[in-house]
């Protein structure tokens, strides 16, 4: 079959030229890889710079006047003229500077900003502040002022595909219909009620990224809508939370860190392959079991990542921690389904040794995992390893029940890579599932590999 | 009531014949044909006495035109046309090698309403695909090397991920 002639690419540079800029950046820049008539035409699309950048650090004899002032005056200047790129670091403390950054944001959403990054978050301001505040005072003053609140032009930014917020709240009565072109949401520290939240992801049908830190007014979190393209959430640390239910069809990578909710409703997940549930050491008591009650949905899930991991000051509670976690795990693997999975991680706790009177603690489950289907697992993941005896446990189920198993990464704790060697040394590896499987020790500390069992090393 | 209708006959005698490069004519109102730039410096100039030959537009490219261009002489209501366009778009983009020829000739003959319309079509073909799905639709030879691909993705990888 001949090949038709390429049109296109031979139209005049200008018409091409328009066609691209009508396109999204992120769009336009795709053309770059189309042909070497494309490679750098997308470049020429606007004959100016299309990015304001005002989140570097300034001089720091700068005062925030100062900064205002060089903002006022760059925009002052360019005109108007298309804006693709807009990013900001700046904490306003007056009503005046307040004023001020919604004048800014009408300026770059009327020339079509595209992608929007606003932290205003006291400590990332890029200017030092013109008051005297020491950082022991900051979080003080972080409660004491006054949140930005969005400005409804904001929400006019129809060319907008990439949002990110830090440290400002939503009005009451913001409407979001015209972002439908946003793609990626991203918000820190941000006041949005789930009706807010739910009222973005019925307005925004392209939306493919959600990312939600410290949204502390967000309750329950309900993310679905017919024809949801979303393809990756991320939440952490909305500490009011209880639940949160998820209808996404398209969905490939769940990230969730934080206290443990108490409802996750997950429907609809036939995408998804990435999952990362971490506990990052808040509400230690048997979360990965209550984690398990997700799992039905997960059957095609390739990578999942658990991490159970104590924070220093909860040491009264640890050794709850290491003992019924691990026969989480085993529980996690007798009870759920996850035939597709392909890789495992789990970060153990890693201070235990450090009070000696924990290690009592460290019993062998009684329990023995029964029969389940690991059938494509390839890669293992541990961290903090120290061959206790539990931990050694989970070692022999994996190199027991995985019979693709390939790799087994063994991260041995800064504190203990001597016992973690030598618990691996006097393991049977006879009888493992895999004849392929690799078992690799790295001991950072002393910047060495082994593999298992030692007489297979040949150096 | 009556000179109003006069005034009309009187508008309707001016015409203009156009002659496309295959020699097809077309008789229309000065006022559809004064919609492209290029052909009202041309009856500015010459009179609109002789048929003006468009010689780099075939017939039926100039036909399509002046269709456009008769509907939007007629100062309709903004919905009315916003409706019409889409129509006039859906059809003209089933056949590429039309549409193509439809741009370059509105190109060629200064109906900047026209480019304008046809572009936005363009980049809506182009949006939400892959570089593939493009190249397939257009017929494009992916001409880079192995080096000024990997160069581009190392660059701009960001821009080609789905998410």
């Amino acid at each position: 079959m001949g090949r038709a002639e390429d049109r296109l690419s031979e139209l005049p540079d200008t018409i091409r030229l328009q066609i691209l800029s009508l396109l999204p950046r992120k769009q336009a820049i795709r053309t770059s890889i189309l042909s070497s008539k494309w490679r750098h035409l997308w470049t020429f699309r606007w004959p100016y710079s299309t990015t304001l950048d005002f989140s570097h650090p300034l001089s720091s004899l700068k005062t925030t006047d100062d900064f205002v002032h060089n903002v006022n005056q760059v925009l002052q200047l360019r005109g108007h003229k298309k804006v693709e790129l807009f990013l900001l670091s700046f904490h306003p403390q007056t009503q005046h500077h307040m004023s001020t950054v919604v004048r800014w944001l009408e300026y770059v959403v009327s020339n079509g900003v595209e992608e929007l990054f606003l932290d205003l978050h006291p400590s990332s301001s890029s200017s030092s502040s013109s008051s005297s505040s020491s950082s022991s005072s900051s979080s003080h003053e972080q409660q004491r002022s006054v949140p930005f609140v969005l400005p409804d032009c904001l929400f006019n930014g129809e060319k907008l595909s990439v949002l990110s917020l830090n440290h400002c709240n939503f009005g009451v009565n913001s409407e979001f219909r015209k972002l439908r072109f946003l793609e990626t949401l991203c918000l820190t520290s941000v006041g949005i009620t789930d009706k807010m939240l739910m009222d973005f992801i019925e307005s925004c049908p392209f939306l493919q990224k959600l990312d939600l830190r410290q949204c502390n007014e967000l309750r329950s979190v309900r993310v679905y809508k017919d024809g949801l393209k979303l393809k990756s959430m991320v939440m952490v640390d909305c500490l009011r939370a209880y639940q949160v239910e998820i209808s996404a069809p398209e969905l490939r990578s769940f990230c969730f860190n934080g206290e443990f909710l108490r409802r996750y409703l997950f429907r609809n997940l036939a995408a998804l392959e990435d999952v990362v549930l971490s506990s990052a050491g808040r509400d230690i008591g048997g979360c990965i079991t209550d984690w398990m009650k997700i799992v039905p949905c997960l059957t095609n899930v390739k990578l999942l990542t658990l991490c159970s991991r104590a924070i220093q000051e909860l040491r009264m509670e640890m050794e709850l921690m290491t003992e019924t976690n691990l026969s989480d795990i085993y529980d996690f693997f007798r009870k759920c389904h996850c035939p597709n999975l392909d890789q495992v991680s789990i970060e153990l706790p890693n201070n235990c040794s450090r009070d000696p009177s924990l290690k009592m603690f460290l019993k062998v489950s009684a329990e023995k995992p029964m029969d389940c289907e690991l059938g494509k697992l390839k890669t293992v993941k541990m961290k903090s390893f120290k061959g206790h005896k539990n931990e050694m446990e989970l070692v022999r189920f994996f190199l027991d029940k995985a019979p693709e198993l390939e790799n087994m990464f063994l991260f041995a704790s800064d504190s203990d890579s001597r016992s973690a060697f030598h618990s691996m040394n006097s393991l049977n590896f006879r009888g493992k599932a895999s004849d392929k499987a690799k078992i690799i020790m790295i001991d950072k500390n002393f910047g060495i590999e082994f593999q298992f069992p030692l007489e297979d090393v040949t150096c | 009531m009556a000179t109003i209708i006069t005034k009309e006959q009187q508008e309707k005698e001016k015409m203009v014949t156009l002659v496309s490069s295959d020699s097809e004519k077309f008789v229309v109102e000065q006022k559809v044909a004064e919609k492209s730039h290029v052909i009202k410096m041309v009856m500015n100039c010459c009179g609109i006495e002789s048929p003006i030959p468009v010689r780099r537009v075939k017939g039926d490219i100039l036909k399509s035109i002046l269709e456009y261009c008769e509907k939007h002489s007629k100062g309709e209501a903004q919905e009315v046309m916003e409706k019409w366009d889409k129509e006039y778009m859906d059809k003209a983009e089933k056949d590429l090698v039309f549409f193509h020829d439809l741009m370059l000739a509105s190109h060629f003959l200064h109906i900047q309403e026209l480019v304008d319309l046809i572009a936005v079509t363009f980049a809506g073909m182009l949006k939400m695909k892959s570089p593939e799905e493009i190249r397939q639709k257009f017929n494009i030879n992916n001409d880079l090397t192995k080096e000024q691909e990997e160069h581009i993705m190392t660059t701009f990888g960001w821009a080609f991920q789905p998410i």
